[in-house]
């Protein structure tokens, strides 16, 4: 069950794309990456992305693994943006709000709080869209005339003013970060979803192995990159075993004070410990028992081969940033 | 009042199609005494086991059904708090030297009473009581227990979880990896725990120790209670034993064979040594008589 966290990735379709050498994929997206980080041109990311959603459905991955991979950082994201979207000042402004804050607001607000609060209980899922309900519902109260009918002056009595500017500088810049995010994001989904951990390990093996010249022992390098993912999902279940443990010892690891926080995640981390360190030195043994010598030469199961099209990709992407670079250089605005 | 599963079903993961969901354990119904029990659970790998008495301390929560716990009540979506539970039904598992983590087995011990609840003084002498019943040697517990022997380490994590006084307690394959002299002293301390009045529950492989301890047998298979009975019942009926493909004791084969060869009036069903001994030696005595 824990592999399917960091392996389960893998989407096997067999397309052209899967095909590839991994030191192509491995370097282009590399490349690709840095192009990204170059270009901020709103209209050249929207081409990027449109381009990189091409290239994803050549490879027959479904999109919904991609979208995935946004799940983690959709909040961060949905909080860059609005701040971006309210606080930037730079270009024209599209827009001027101004809202008040008077008790009756404040009442209004306070009450679906409390519904939100109740919601959340019954469906824990739908947190981020009540989130969203409440924050414009906030908004447009302002709008709505009902709440100006005359209560007496004291509910409605004004409280403060905000006023609220969003100029199009921030809608632009915002609009870029979430394309350009969402692109990276995008491309090394692409390569894990596409390659298998044995491929990635022998690319970037390979791809190191000039460094043996300055005597750094490049496959001792890569084994120690692939048993270290080998174990991530051994360790996830060994985690959760000693959650369980101490779980049952009355660990409560919900709620609990800081000084009690530090206790209970000491109670996790030094098990963890003790059991990584006796698995790296069982499997040491194991692999020395088994003839295992660091510095020998060793042959792999996985052969990769360069081909002709991983050429004709990689001069295309090195075209590609090469042309990025310079057109930034000489000052074109992409 | 004790554990009383009703119609608990549980799945670790429910997939967005609820339809498809694959449970892990599917209609458990059963019954357990808050005293005196001693209870085997056996199966194959797989079966479900772990799960299953991770249920009984609310661990895992039932997806379906209900269970009640000493007087509370565990369903899938219950806020109810769990600590009395944890602490009533105390869970040893699998290698628990694995959960240590103090400077001092002292220490260690008394870190579940604590989060109990207990006083510190209480937890001490809860401690000290529970590593006396243990067995554990008084210096031993000023150690650091990670320099402790693995047995030793064994003893200071069950003293961890006795020391919480718990009524109903769990061991989830306890002699996995110890030595038999060991084995034996472990078992004994559950003979003495649940003389206490204890209701002892065990996950074990092991049919010599389930014919030898437990009063009540539970077989689980591929998520399913297949047999629930006392021990006596479930020994007594070899075609049981062949259908779920459970290991017959040594001292019962030594007496079928007996009994088949020489054509006596033989009870096999003997668990202990000396039992088995005395009925051998009244077979014995009548024919040589
Ligand atoms: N944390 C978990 N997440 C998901 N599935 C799990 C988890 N723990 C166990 N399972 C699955 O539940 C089923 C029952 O597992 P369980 O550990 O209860 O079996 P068991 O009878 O204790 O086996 P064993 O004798 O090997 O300990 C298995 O199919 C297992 O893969
Ligand atoms: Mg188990």
């Amino acid at each position: 069950m824990g592999n399917k966290i960091i392996f389960g990735r893998y989407h096997n379709s067999n397309s052209w794309f899967h095909r590839l050498d991994p030191r192509t994929k491995l370097v282009g997206i590399f490349f690709l990456m840095i192009a990204l980080f170059i270009v901020n041109n709103l209209w050249v990311l929207l081409g990027a992305f449109g381009a990189i959603l091409l290239l994803i459905l050549t490879t027959k991955t479904p999109i919904l693994s991609f979208l995935r991979s946004l799940k983690g950082i959709a909040f961060i994201l949905l909080f860059t943006v609005s701040f971006q979207i309210i606080f930037s000042r730079k270009g024209e402004m599209l827009w001027k709000g101004e809202f008040t804050l008077d008790l009756l607001r404040i009442l209004i607000v306070v009450i679906l709080l409390v519904l939100f609060i109740f919601s959340k209980r019954l469906l824990p899922k739908a947190r981020m869209m009540q989130f969203l309900v409440i924050v414009i519902g906030f908004f447009l109260l302002q709008y709505f005339k009902v709440f100006d009918l005359d209560f007496g002056n004291f509910l409605t009595k004004n409280i403060a003013t905000y006023k609220i500017k969003i100029y199009d500088g921030g809608l632009y810049t915002s609009l870029k970060i979430v394309l350009r995010v969402m692109s990276i994001l995008f491309i090394s989904s692409l390569l894990t979803l596409t390659t298998k951990p044995e491929e990635i390990t022998l690319g970037i093996e390979k791809l190191l192995s000039p460094l043996a010249k300055l005597k750094v022992n490049v496959s001792t390098f890569a084994m120690m990159i692939s048993i270290a993912l080998r174990y991530i999902p051994t360790l996830i279940v060994q985690a959760n075993k000693i959650l369980r443990s101490q779980a049952s010892r009355g660990v409560d690891f919900g709620e609990a004070k800081l000084s009690e926080k530090i206790k209970q995640i000491i109670s996790l981390l030094v098990p963890m410990f003790v059991i990584a360190y006796n698995q790296a030195e069982d499997l040491a043994n194991a692999m020395e028992a088994r003839g295992y010598v660091p510095q020998n030469k060793r042959s792999s199961i996985n052969v990769i081969k360069f081909k002709f099209i991983d050429g004709l990709i990689l001069i295309l992407i090195v075209g590609l940033l090469v042309t990025t670079i310079t057109l930034k250089a000489i000052g074109y605005a992409i | 009042m004790g554990i009383n599963f009703q119609d608990v079903s549980f799945a670790y993961y429910i997939p967005r199609n609820k339809k498809k969901t694959r449970y892990q354990l599917t209609d458990v119904n059963l019954k357990i005494n808050a005293e005196n029990e001693f209870i085997g659970i056996v199966g194959h790998t797989g079966s479900g086991k772990s799960t299953l008495v991770q249920l009984m301390n609310a661990l895992n929560r039932p997806t379906l059904g209900s269970i009640e716990v000493l007087g509370i009540r565990v369903i899938r979506k219950s806020k109810t708090l769990l600590k009395p539970i944890r602490q009533n039904v105390g869970l040893v598992f699998q290698f628990p030297e694995y959960q240590l983590f103090e400077q001092t087995s002292l220490d260690d011990i008394m870190f579940g009473p604590k989060n109990f609840g207990f006083t510190k003084e209480e937890a001490k002498e809860n401690a000290l009581e529970a590593a006396r019943i243990v067995g554990l040697n008084e210096e031993l517990l000023e150690k650091n227990p990670f320099t402790l022997s693995g047995g030793e380490m064994r003893k200071v994590a069950i003293s961890g979880i006795l020391a919480s006084k718990p009524k109903i307690l769990i061991f989830d394959e306890p002699t996995v990896g110890l030595d038999p002299k060991t084995k034996t002293e472990l078992m004994n301390l559950l003979v003495d725990l649940n003389k206490m009045g204890k209701t002892i529950i065990i996950v074990t492989h092991d049919m010599e120790v389930v014919s030898r301890y437990c009063n009540r047998v539970i077989v689980l298979e591929e998520g399913k209670i297949a047999l629930d009975l006392p021990k006596e019942e479930l020994f007594s009926k070899k075609e049981l034993l062949d259908k779920y493909s459970l290991d017959y004791p040594v001292l019962m084969k030594l007496l079928q064979r007996i009994k088949d060869q020489y054509q006596v009036d033989i009870d096999v069903n003997k668990f202990t040594l000396e039992e088995a001994y005395l009925e051998i030696k009244k077979v014995l005595g009548k024919s040589h008589g």
